[in-house]
């Protein structure tokens, strides 16, 4: 049976917000995050709502939320060399509106924290701790076992810890 | 440093354990200025990384009503049928019509082909009409049926009645 325009309308306010909280962070940036998140529920009309269980459209929509930013983070780097080839030869500083955005000194210093991490360390510490979803969750959305999550989280934490630590002392 | 448990330290501050084992823990890190730490840490960085990205509402619902439709079509677009291939489209068929067009003139300057061939039949048709008759009235008033043998003027068979 399908959704109705109410359901939809609820899915939407439901997971909009935090799709975009969670790409923000995964991205370092606010950029695409909107656009991907926007993207998101148009790929969910497209599939078909019919289609996916109402109690896995969340982690759904988190799955292909977090495949996107993937694809934008590799045309990134990718964009990030000719961006710097292309500042050697012109000796011109470019900068992203991304770099004018005004953080707090502490969350700038968490987003470089989180930037350090491997993708999926990071994919997974953010599904954690702004969406609290549970470990099973995560390994849906990620389409990886709970143990994984598990190990990943932890190693997440103690990554951030140590970098944390070593940035204090100097 | 960690001690060996606390990797249990972040499960225990995800729920992911049980009761037993939380009470357990929480004996232990009582004791254990490296789990208590740990634990702390965790906590903390917990709360910062849920005070990141603070997207405010109305912001989101301005962008997102903008965004979304112009997307909607701009997507559907680009997947039902991209630009430059429609164009390409639009090329291929107008010489292929200026083509065929040009091909229809060179072969019947004047009358068309079709009006060629219907002045043909026409003319073929009435020299059938003609020895096809079926009713011939004789001097008594008999009707007398002739059964005619139908040719055409190049002396090829062809149906009686004709055409017309």
């Amino acid at each position: 049976m399908g959704l109705n325009h109410q359901e939809i309308a609820a899915i939407f306010n439901e997971n909009y917000t935090g799709l975009c909280r969670f790409l923000e962070s995964l991205l370092g940036k606010t950029g695409e995050a909107q656009e991907i998140a926007q993207d998101c529920f148009l790929r969910l009309c497209r599939a078909g709502y019919e289609e996916i269980p109402t109690a896995e459209i969340r982690f759904w929509l988190f799955r292909v939320a977090r495949n996107l930013a993937l694809d934008e983070l590799r045309k990134e780097q990718t964009r990030f060399k000719f961006r710097d080839l292309t500042a050697k030869i012109f000796s011109a500083k470019i900068s992203s509106p991304e770099e004018k955005l005004e953080l707090s000194q502490m969350q700038k210093e968490i987003r470089d924290l989180l930037k350090f991490l491997p993708e999926y360390q990071r994919s997974t510490l953010l599904l954690r701790e702004q969406e609290e979803m549970s470990y099973r969750e995560i390994a849906l959305v990620l389409n990886v076992s709970e143990a994984k999550v598990k190990v990943d989280i932890f190693r997440a934490r103690s990554s951030l810890r140590d970098e944390w630590q070593k940035r204090q002392k100097k | 440093m960690n001690c060996d448990k606390t990797e249990k330290i972040s499960e225990m501050i995800d729920g992911e354990l049980s009761p037993e084992e939380t009470e357990e823990l929480s004996q232990h890190i009582e004791n254990c200025a490296l789990c208590e730490s740990a634990r702390n840490d965790f906590l903390f960085f917990r709360e910062q990384i849920k005070s990141l990205a603070e997207v405010s509402p109305s912001s989101v619902r301005q962008n997102t009503e903008q965004g979304l439709w112009k997307r909607f079509f701009k997507k559907r677009l680009e997947i039902s049928f991209p630009v430059p291939v429609f164009a390409l489209s639009l090329v291929i068929i107008s010489v292929l019509g200026l083509w065929a067009w040009s091909v229809s003139r060179k072969d019947s300057p004047g009358k068309s082909v079709t009006e060629k061939q219907i002045q043909k039949n026409n003319s073929s048709d009435s020299q059938n009409i003609a020895e096809t008759s079926l009713a011939r009235f004789d001097g008594g008033g008999r009707a007398e049926i002739y059964t005619v043998k139908n040719q055409s003027v190049d002396g090829s068979a062809k149906q009686p009645g004709g055409v017309k």
